[in-house]
């Protein structure tokens, strides 16, 4: 079966991020699909490479970048979202004229329409709140 | 065409969450056929002359009588959160169909999709 994931909630506020991470694992070990992960509104700040967790906590940008490059896994953040809280790629980094990106690797910066293709590719539409 | 159900479950200015919302609603009325259930606070997003801007804030609600213009005809509410905070649907932003909390499983499971924010 082929699975969305959208996940809504900020890593720092809420559980979302984390539980959508131990869905997206427990999906790929039943040997079914993740067509695309959106984070959206505070989950774009998974995304964010700027921030640094102290060492005895885990990092959730560290877990969904394993998770999904071991398993091709496209990892979305939303522009407009990202765009209100600081995380850019290089070229809205450029564009916006910020001194340096701030999306971490394996995470792409992406739009709407990604989130609404991939409700209507996947057989499943999985979301996480805040 | 698949039928996508998008569920607004958030008062209006609580987080710039809802703001969003209504941007995922716009995007969507692009890609496929749309329709909004507006649940518990969400309902408050319809509510006329919000006064945000003085507080500063972007008064993004009007947008949602514009959704009409963009294909999104169907909108939803619960009976019950009507009465909860006293509303007559026709006296909304836009006038969703009330229904009662027991036609509400019903209406999600009608469509193809299910968006929660």
């Amino acid at each position: 079966m082929k699975f969305m994931l959208a996940v809504l909630g900020d890593p720092l506020h809420c559980q979302g991020p984390m539980t959508a991470y131990r869905f997206a694992e427990a999906v790929v070990t039943a040997g079914h699909t993740i067509h695309r992960v959106f984070f959206y509104q505070g989950a774009v700040l998974v995304a964010n490479d700027l921030a640094e967790p102290p060492q005895d906590e885990t990092s959730i940008t560290q877990l969904w970048q394993h998770l999904a490059s071991e398993n091709s896994i496209e990892l979305v953040a939303c522009i407009a979202s990202a765009s209100r809280r600081g995380i850019f790629d290089e070229d809205e980094a450029i564009r916006y004229q910020k001194s340096t990106s701030s999306i971490s690797s394996g995470f792409i910066i992406g739009g709407l329409g990604q989130l609404l293709e991939g409700i209507l590719v996947a057989d499943r539409t999985v979301t996480f709140g805040s | 065409m698949q039928r996508l159900l998008i569920l607004i479950t958030k008062r209006p200015y609580h987080s710039i969450a809802s703001q969003e919302g209504l941007d995922v609603i716009l995007a969507a009325s692009v890609f496929t056929e749309c329709s909004v259930l507006f649940l518990s606070d969400g309902l408050l997003q319809l509510l006329p002359d919000q006064k945000a801007n003085d507080t500063k804030i972007k008064v993004f609600t009007r947008g949602y009588a514009a959704l009409p213009d963009y294909g999104v005809e169907q909108f939803y509410c619960q009976s019950s959160d009507l009465e909860k905070w006293s509303l007559d649907s026709k006296m909304l932003l836009v006038e969703p169909i009330s229904l009662s909390p027991s036609e509400i499983n019903p209406l999600i499971r009608s469509f193809d999709k299910v968006l929660n924010l």
